[in-house]
């Protein structure tokens, strides 16, 4: 089968409790253009293969890592790469995109991808390069952390430059939101993949290549690559902004707008910010940028503390760990929240997960909900706002799933659930949302309530129109036109994480180029409206999985009354609450042709999907 | 014609054209300027900023333009040396002349040689998003 540019046409399919590895082609070209790769790719593997009633932490989930036909081919930020699982935090189909180097060495080892099923009987990890695969002994890497891991396996296998998605002990334990690293620096952070990961006893994958990518028309995806680039380069936002300061720029740039997360979501603003700013981080704990492969914005960051109460050095903290393990949690020493993010980035957890569910935690004690006797693992550290020793001592405790730790290790949802206070847990479909509090961007606030992989800024991340004003000035605290512009959003990620190309490039341009990429790569000309359509399509699909698995529906598209009727207690947008959300959501089901969160049999056919309903 | 008024005209057109040729010479004139400023409430989007000059850089090639000034303030003096009364005075006039002309001519010159370096406080940067991410707000019932 001949297979257009971009695809190697060749996947993995892993089976750990067989120990068999064979390798499948890809579906054709009609399917790969209906779904391109990476997350819509993933999507329809799921509907063929994935019973969606399944424990995510059973035998019979898979995952599925997959790039985009974009990967490694140097187009700008094309190093990205997606993991798939049905996950044990949300039990929606649950999709993560990472950078690094991973993605483009997978591509660059001949495949499009990998499929992961069954469940070993003994701990392993995976070794991938130039067009073969193996499943080795992973014994000695149990228990270890994300860096010893990935250190040992370059060791083992004698080269440095291998990069390794490793679990850390967070995820062998099946906390629920277990991040799996890559190279112990970016995450595939949310959803617990990390826990699937350690339910397989699959403690790593490591791959390396060098093979190029095939690429026809040369001249033609070349010219698109340049012309691309230097619509990038005269772009203020991207190149300075998040090169100079990271995306750490966002925490005065959210702090002054009055929707940052300051204690559990009470306050949108706090004096202190500043201390956890990307200008504070560039002046202070900075030691490098770098990039992920492929990429030109260059956003990463690598800290180091040597002050022996925090010592430590890694990539980040990250705007969004800033915010959740910072000011959410009522700390503002820089130094404390790059330890914990540190600590996270090394026993395996999503920071985000982490910080709301040890958020409401502090806020429930706060209240007297909690029991001193609840409490024994952390000593006698109160954990109170502010007590930067608690949050280590429950990191560890989340880790090891020890006392108090094995509840948090389930999450915020379910730890609201056992208080009995899932009114004010900021979560949708069982995740906890991001550093942005809904309540200052009612545009977001739609998003965080459809998105389909549970509370997530990335479904469709509509502060760049809300708040920074990027392709249009909307007024965000205004109903008028959310549901529109949120579809548009979401289905526009849809087709960027399955190209698989970097959020912040759709900063600089959305539609047309990033159809014209696809055009010229894969010789397919698709229009805009195709592409978009395809995105539908996807976020379609993922709703039929999670109907099924679930019975997602309108019930799930909502957020916590909390947010609804409490306002924003300080800062610019004191007083603030979210108003007519219920209009909004109806006007974002009538451009969905949804019904209460379902979508008509007439939408299904549209979108070739009615097999799967 | 009276040397008077020759040195006059001497002094105005060499004066305009000593500030002028700046326009000509290379290098640019740099001012850096610190915008300071703060948000003046908690829950508002009102705010002062003042700006401030931190510092300033004269390209070398402006000698040039000095030179001919003093040049043009010398010419005015030898057409005045067979002037025997109010000398002193008609010298000092041309002087005020030439240096007057001098300044409007360079001032035509720093339309395209003035260049201005931005920076701002941390506190104004601050106050400025403030400004900018609540413009569009109108209102909550």
């Amino acid at each position: 089968m001949e297979y257009p540019s971009g695809y190697w046409g060749k996947i993995l399919r892993v089976n750990l409790t067989e120990r068999k590895i064979i390798t499948e082609p890809l579906p054709g070209q009609e399917v790969l253009r209906m779904w391109i790769g990476g997350r819509g790719l993933g999507v329809r593997y799921f509907l063929e293969e994935v019973n969606p009633k399944i424990d995510p932490l059973g035998n019979e989930n898979k995952i599925i890592i997959l790039t985009g036909p974009l990967t490694a081919t140097s187009y700008p930020t094309s190093g990205r790469c997606v993991s798939l699982t049905k996950s044990p935090l949300t039990e929606t189909i649950h999709d993560s995109n990472f950078g690094g180097q991973f993605g483009a060495q997978l591509k660059q080892s001949g495949f499009d991808g990998l499929i992961i099923e069954g469940v070993s009987e003994e701990p392993v990890y995976l070794w991938i390069h130039d067009g073969e695969a193996e499943i080795r002994k992973a014994g000695e890497l149990w228990g270890r952390d994300t860096r010893e891991t990935t250190e040992m396996i370059r060791k083992e296998l004698g080269d440095k430059k291998i990069s390794v998605l490793a679990i850390g002990p967070a995820g062998e334990n099946k906390v629920r939101y277990a991040s799996v690293m890559v190279d112990y620096s970016r995450a595939a952070g949310r959803g617990g993949h990390g826990a699937v990961f350690g339910a397989k006893k699959l403690k790593a994958i490591a791959v390396k290549g060098n093979l190029r990518v095939p690429i026809r028309e040369k001249e033609r995806f070349y010219d698109i690559i340049k012309n691309h680039m230097s619509i990038i380069r005269e772009n203020y936002l991207v190149p300075l902004m998040l090169n100079e300061f990271g995306t750490a720029m966002g925490v005065n740039f959210i702090n002054e707008s009055g929707f940052f997360p300051v204690m559990n979501f009470k306050h949108g603003y706090h004096e202190l910010a500043d201390n956890l700013s990307g200008e504070t981080i560039a002046a202070t704990i900075l030691t490098k940028k770098y990039a992920c492969a492929f990429c030109p914005i260059q956003c990463a960051r690598y800290t180091k503390i040597d002050d022996p109460e925090y010592a430590g050095q890694g990539s980040g903290p990250e705007y969004e760990t800033l915010g959740m393990l910072g000011a959410n949690l009522g700390i503002f020493n820089l130094k404390a929240v790059a330890k914990a993010n540190y600590m996270a980035n090394e026993l395996g957890l999503d920071t985000i997960e982490l910080g709301a569910t040890i958020g409401l935690f502090m806020d429930l004690y706060g209240q007297g909900k909690i029991k001193k006797s609840d409490l024994k693992e952390i000593g006698e550290i109160e954990p109170r706002f502010g007590n930067e020793e608690a949050l280590f001592k429950l990191i560890e405790a989340i880790t090891y799933r020890k006392g108090i730790g094995n509840l948090l290790a389930e999450g915020t949802y379910r730890v609201a659930e056992k208080y009995n206070v899932l009114d004010i847990a900021p979560t949708v479909r069982k995740q906890a949302w991001a550093a942005y509090d809904p309540r200052g961007a009612y545009g977001q606030a739609l998003s965080y309530a459809t998105s389909n992989r549970g509370g997530c800024h990335l479904r469709g991340y509509v502060i760049k129109r809300e708040v920074f004003g990027i392709y249009e000035v909307v007024d965000r605290l205004d109903i008028e036109g959310k549901g529109k512009m949120v579809v548009y959003a979401q289905n526009l990620k849809a087709t960027v994480d399955s190209l698989i190309v970097c959020e912040f490039l759709t900063f600089v341009y959305e539609l047309p180029q990033l159809a014209d990429a696809l055009s010229a790569l894969t010789g397919w000309d698709i229009s805009p409206e195709e592409f978009l359509k395809i995105g539908e399509r996807i976020y379609n699909a993922e709703r039929l999985f999670n109907i099924k698995s679930f019975g997602d529906g309108r019930e799930w598209d909502s957020i916590p009354r909390k947010f609804l009727e409490q306002p924003i207690e300080r800062g610019p947008l004191k007083g603030v609450t979210i108003k007519g959300f219920e209009k909004m959501l109806e006007d974002y089901y009538k451009e969905r042709g949804w019904i209460d969160g379902r979508p008509t049999i007439q939408k299904l056919k549209e979108l070739s999907l009615e097999k799967y309903q | 014609m009276a040397s008077e008024v020759i040195s006059l005209l001497i002094a105005i057109a060499g004066g305009f054209v000593s500030g002028f040729i700046f326009r000509v010479l290379p290098g640019k004139i740099r001012l850096r300027i610190l915008l300071d400023g703060k948000s003046l409430s908690e829950t508002s989007k009102e705010a002062e900023f003042k700006t401030k000059i931190v510092g300033i850089s004269i390209p070398a090639s402006i000698i040039v333009s000095i030179i001919f000034l003093i040049a043009t303030i010398y010419g005015t003096w030898i057409y005045l040396s067979n002037l025997t009364v109010f000398k002193g005075y008609i010298f000092l006039i041309n002087t005020i002349v030439a240096i007057s002309l001098f300044a409007v001519g360079l001032s035509f010159s720093l339309l395209n040689k003035l260049t201005l370096d931005f920076d701002i406080t941390k506190e104004a940067y601050k106050a400025f998003i403030r400004k900018v991410t609540l413009a569009t707000i109108r209102r909550q019932e």
